[in-house]
This record gives C-alpha cells, structure tokens and sequence, in this order.
C-alpha cells in the first residue's frame, strides 16, 4: 500500500508536470491523486464495484481540491484534474477497443458502459461539490 | 469607480477577452472563461454585458447609452492544457476587479502570459516517459513490465515531438503513438513473456481523455449543451484514434510474427 502511495504520487506529480500546475501548488496536486488512489483500492478491497469505488473516490478528490482551491483562492482544475488520473477510465478504453477487434460484441459493450459510467460518476461528483461550494459562499455573503 | 470620459473601453474590452482567449486556449471550462470575461466587464456600470463562450470561440459585447456598442468575436483555432496559464490569468483578473492593479497594467501583464512558461521542455519530456512505468506498478504489474513501459514512455516523447516538428493534428500523432507501443508491447510479449495488457494500458493512460469527458459532462449539467456537445465529440475522436492505434499496431505485429493469437 505504502508503494502505491508513493507510485500514485510519482505519476500524479508528472502528469502534473506536464498539464502544467503552478509550482507552488505541484505537492498539493499530487497528493490530492494519492489520496484518491488509496480510496479507489481501499473501495476495491472491501469488495465495491470499480464504479461505485471511482465515485466514492472521484468524490473525495474533489472535496479536497475545491477545499483547498477556495483555501488558496486557486482555480479547481489544478487539483482536480491531475487527481482524477488515476481513476480515469484507460483500463475501460484499452478493453473497449481490444473486444471491438476481437469482434466479442458481448465484451464491448461490458466496457463500453464501464466507460461511460465512470466518467460520469466522475463528473457527477465534481458538479455537486462544486454546487454546494458556491451554495455555502452565496449564504456567507447574504448573511 | 473610474468615470465614462477617463476609461478606454475599446481596452477595457480588449482586456476581456484577451484574458478569456488565454484561458480557452489553455484548456479552462467555457464556464470558468465565461465568468471572468464578465467580471472584467462588469468592473464598469454598463447597461449590456454579454459574453458567449464556446469551446472554439468567444463572443463579447457590451453596451451603454453614452457609448457605441462594443462586439468583439474571437476564433480559437488550437487548444492545450497549461493549468498555471489559467492560474495566473485568474489572479490578474481578480487583482484587477478588486482594484489593485490599472486596465493598461491588467493588459500588458496579460500579454505577457503568452509567453510563461512553468517548467522547461525536458522536465516536461521527463515527465511523461514516466507515467507509463508508474501506472504499470500501480496496476501491479513485474519489473519486465515496468522497463517496457518506460521504453514505451521515451518512444511516447519521441512522437510527439515529431509530429510537433511536422505540424499533424493529435489524432495522428496519438494513433502513432498507440500503434508503436503496442506493437512494442506484442513482440516483447514473446521475446521475454511481458503482460500486453498493462504496458499498453499504462502507455495510454495520460492519453486517455478523461478531462475531456469529464469537461463534457459538467458542461451539461451546467446547462452549457454546445461546449458539452463540442466537448463530448473531442473525447470520442481521441479515444478512438487511440483505439484505432491499439488496433493498427495488434494487426501490423500479428502480422509481422505470423498467425500469432491475441
């Protein structure tokens, strides 16, 4: 557990890296992935499904980056994005395309729908975070 | 607040959008780019302040009963995703609508921003010949599998540096890319047993558009249908020159090595 950890963090840094994160905020970026990675295979471990275990964690990156974006008055994206990454759909796509050509429509479609489910439960979690951030800043200013 | 004789609002327009083109162009939300356009605006008491962004363009407009109203259409042609750009085009708009800085001072500091650059070309390089080996760990795979997959992350770099140097479109340059890798990834696999699967996975791992659906996807529930739509097709093509490379590069080894099964 302890080396994913630290792999989670090495590949989220240079994903990092290479969208281009502030400096400053490069440690936080990539913690913010390693986190997530921990929740994803804790959820795998217990038994959950691969969707409902990217939800949960989709969900908890995006309470720390809108968190911490409205912390340090920084855009949600730098620690949005490259926290996704490791739970983003590439196992879904590769088997995906890998069924179309082994012509197992069967499969495909399995994969298919993996994909899409994820990258929904994904974006579904960052829209409502992000909801309830700018619920909370409307009161504080009416108050 | 400034009054109408001592404000420049071709600037103050100009400001604008140069903010929104910098922002669109590096990768933001039509959301995020829509906001700060306005906000910039709205630094002045104007009657009218529209902004129209989509994923490929932006249309402002602003307009009072003193001045003639002012359009501005922009066009952008290519996008890439550079975070501190947005970052740092955010900051000048806030610094700017609270008051600390001047319009010329917000529009020259904007025009300096094409220029950023956060880290250097090989740091960037470097990086990416990475993720592929970190994912195949994460995805548990054996050493053999990991030294493939950082050979794979250096022939990544190599290609898209070439394609950059011939000018091709992504699609290509990912459709290249993902049929060499796995064909790398089939022909290792019989010389020394390594798990096509994971290499190929971890290879396209930072190819995969998961930003882009994900963009998609809260575009829609923010009511935005045409960035949605426009963004939503820009996840299909990607994610199918990458299956079209995988599928290239699986049939061009099979038939290098011979009847060889999946």
């Amino acid at each position: 557990m302890i080396i994913q950890a630290i792999v989670s963090l090495v590949a989220t840094l240079s994903f990092s890296i290479v969208i281009g994160v502030p400096k400053k905020y490069l440690l936080l970026a990539g913690s913010t992935g390693a986190i997530g990675w921990i929740v994803y295979l804790c959820f795998m471990n217990i038994g959950y499904s691969t969707v409902f275990a990217s939800l949960l964690s989709a969900l908890v990156i995006a309470i720390i980056s809108v968190i911490l974006s409205k912390a340090l008055k920084a855009i949600v994206s730098i620690f949005f994005v490259p926290g996704i990454l490791p739970i983003v759909p590439g196992v879904a796509v590769y088997k995906t395309a890998y069924y179309i050509l082994n012509n197992n429509s069967y499969m495909t479609k399995k994969y298919f729908y993996q994909t899409i489910l994820i990258a929904g439960a994904i974006a579904l979690s960052i829209f409502i975070v992000e909801s309830i951030g700018k619920f909370k800043v409307k009161r504080k200013v009416k108050g | 607040m400034a009054t109408v004789e001592n404000v420049d609002y071709r600037l103050l327009m100009d400001t604008a959008v140069l903010a929104g083109e910098i922002m669109l162009r590096n990768g933001a939300e039509t959301n995020l780019v829509e906001e700060t356009i306005e906000k910039i605006l709205k630094t002045q008491k104007m009657k009218h302040i529209e902004a129209v962004v989509m994923t490929t363009n932006i249309t402002a407009t602003m307009s009072d009963a003193d001045i003639n109203p002012i359009t501005v259409v922009r066009r952008i042609k290519e996008r890439d995703t550079n975070l501190s750009k947005i970052q740092l085009v955010h900051e000048i708009s806030t610094q700017f609508c609270n008051g600390k800085i001047e319009l010329t001072e917000a529009f020259h500091e904007l025009k300096k921003i094409k220029k950023h650059k956060e880290y250097n070309k090989w740091l960037i390089n470097i990086s990416l010949m990475i993720i592929p080996p970190a994912f195949v760990i994460m995805l548990q795979g054996g050493w053999i599998d990991t030294v493939t997959a950082l050979i794979c992350g250096i022939i990544l770099v190599l290609i898209s540096k070439l394609g950059k140097k011939l000018q091709t479109n992504s699609f290509v340059i990912n459709l290249n890319s993902t049929a060499i890798v796995s064909m790398i990834a089939i022909i290792s696999n019989k010389l020394f047993q390594v798990n096509i699967d994971l290499v190929i996975i971890g290879t396209i791992m930072p190819l995969v558009p998961g930003v882009a659906i994900t963009n998609a996807t809260l575009d829609s529930l923010n009511g935005d249908y045409m960035s949605g739509i426009a963004k939503v097709l820009e996840a299909v093509i990607r994610a199918a020159s990458i299956a079209v490379g995988v599928g290239l590069g699986i049939g061009i080894a099979n038939l290098l090595l011979g009847g060889f099964a999946l």
